[in-house]
């Protein structure tokens, strides 16, 4: 779910700096000196667990692990996600510099919405099945607002992208369903562990 | 050598104040990313290659720096080329190869290329303290600043964790690739990392306050502007400006 160097058109880089900017602002208002080792330590933990990769058919896929950290990290999430990003950038090659923003603002919005539907999931008394169903199910809606937000930029781009970003966009909304699920599981084996980890 | 780790050598690059370097850098990156005509993206290449020339950075670091951005244009360009629409170029195994497809795929390889190796110029030449202390100077919330200097420093602790479990995994004979009981497999060492970094967390959380850390970026090093970091830095904006100049005239 990332979009590389090279592809979009400045502005839309600065508009997604600015998007991720005001993201990021709003979690550092709510970080705690307490919180920064927690965002730190869990950055690199899902960082390096996003490298995991699980059979899926023909071919393997990692997780974007967006809606765990949503529901980990809550409100922080998208600090998280940004250094998260930047590393992805700088060891891997996986998305870019000047694309950071973007890629920042794909993951974190539905990263905060996973949040927010989970926390209201928890407040309303749910059992542990259903917290794990509805975090699973979350998760995988986040991973497909997200390919959305992704296939709208690039559309915004320019109309000889469109093929590619419907192609991006169906391949992801796979990945979202195997995300769904397998997000469930971590949580049901999340709350048994270590249910403080969860956030909401 | 990779472009994550610092190279210690002298250089005109290296001896470039940090701060200056990270704002230049930083805007000759959009440069990059905003030209479109064949003459600036050569310009732009050859931008990107002089810093890495003057930042004496090894070829092979330099390769390993540009292979994947290059890999993923390579996956992108095909795609472009036959469904961008407009004028046919030509017909390849039945299939129309689009024109605009075609320049779409060249301009955004020798973007990604250029951007990524002005990055690698910067990151190779610069120590990550005096990197993360610039970016605190150039008025980064110092807790932002704070959380990217500690997840980088606690990746490299992570991945070694995730070698060493990996290993033991596979001496029981675990594999990454194979149907549903090592997807569990998996699975576990996913949670185990997870749980480990949350366990981590309030370790750390206590160290840092047992040693009186805050959100500070503690180094030795003071930053001093010299005309030497002003004139590369004005160097590099005059050749940003012409070529800005050839995209819009």
């Amino acid at each position: 779910m990332h979009i590389s160097d090279g592809i979009l058109a400045t502005r839309y880089c600065i508009a997604g700096f600015g998007a991720a900017g005001v993201l990021a602002a709003c979690a550092l208002s709510k970080t705690r000196q307490e919180d920064i080792s927690r965002v730190a330590v869990m950055s690199a933990a899902f960082f390096v667990s996003s490298l995991i990769h699980f059979k899926a058919g023909p071919t393997s896929v990692h997780l974007s692990l967006l809606g765990l950290m949503g529901i980990t990290l809550g409100a922080l999430s998208p600090l998280a996600i940004i250094a998260g990003l930047l590393f992805q950038a700088l060891m891997f090659g996986h998305g870019g510099i000047t694309t950071l923003g973007v890629n920042a603002t794909i993951m974190a919005a539905p990263a905060l919405l996973t949040f927010a539907g989970y926390r209201a999931v928890v407040g309303a008394g749910a059992g542990p099945m259903i917290r794990c169903a509805a975090g699973g199910a979350l998760s995988g809606l986040g991973v497909f607002i997200g390919a959305g937000i992704m296939l709208a930029v690039l559309y915004l781009t320019g109309r000889e992208f469109a093929g590619f970003a419907v192609a991006v966009s169906v391949a992801h909304s796979a990945l979202a369903l195997v995300e769904g699920v397998l997000s469930g599981v971590i949580i049901g084996q999340l709350q048994r562990i270590r249910p403080e980890a969860l956030a909401a | 050598m990779n472009v994550t780790a610092y190279l210690d050598i002298d250089s005109p690059i290296h001896r470039w104040d940090a701060r200056w370097k990270l704002v230049t850098i930083a805007a000759c990156m959009f440069v990059c990313a905003s030209v479109q005509k064949f003459e600036s993206l050569g310009l732009i290449l050859l931008l990107s290659l002089l810093l890495a020339v003057f930042a004496r950075i090894p070829l092979a670091a330099l390769l390993s720096a540009v292979r994947r951005p290059l890999a993923m244009s390579a996956l992108l360009a095909p795609f472009l080329c036959v469904s961008a629409g407009g004028d046919v170029q030509c017909m390849v195994a039945g299939a129309p190869v689009y024109a605009e497809g075609v320049r779409l795929s060249g301009v955004i390889i020798i973007r990604s290329t250029a951007i990524v190796i002005a990055f690698a110029a910067l990151f190779i030449s610069t120590k990550h303290d005096l990197l993360f202390k610039a970016l605190e100077r150039l008025y980064l919330p110092k807790k932002a600043v704070f959380i990217l200097m500690a997840s980088y420093r606690y990746v490299f602790l992570f991945m070694d964790y995730f070698a060493h479990t990996l290993k033991a995994a596979r001496l029981r004979g675990f594999s990454l690739n194979r149907g549903l009981l090592h997807a569990k497999c998996s699975l576990h060492m996913l949670v185990s990392l997870i749980v480990r970094g949350y366990d981590l967390h309030e370790q750390t959380a206590i160290a840092m306050r047992l040693r009186g850390l805050g959100d500070r970026i503690v180094t030795r090093k003071e930053f001093k502007t010299t005309f030497a970091d002003i004139a590369k830095s004005g160097a590099i904006a005059a050749l940003g400006a012409l070529i800005m100049y050839l995209e819009t005239a």
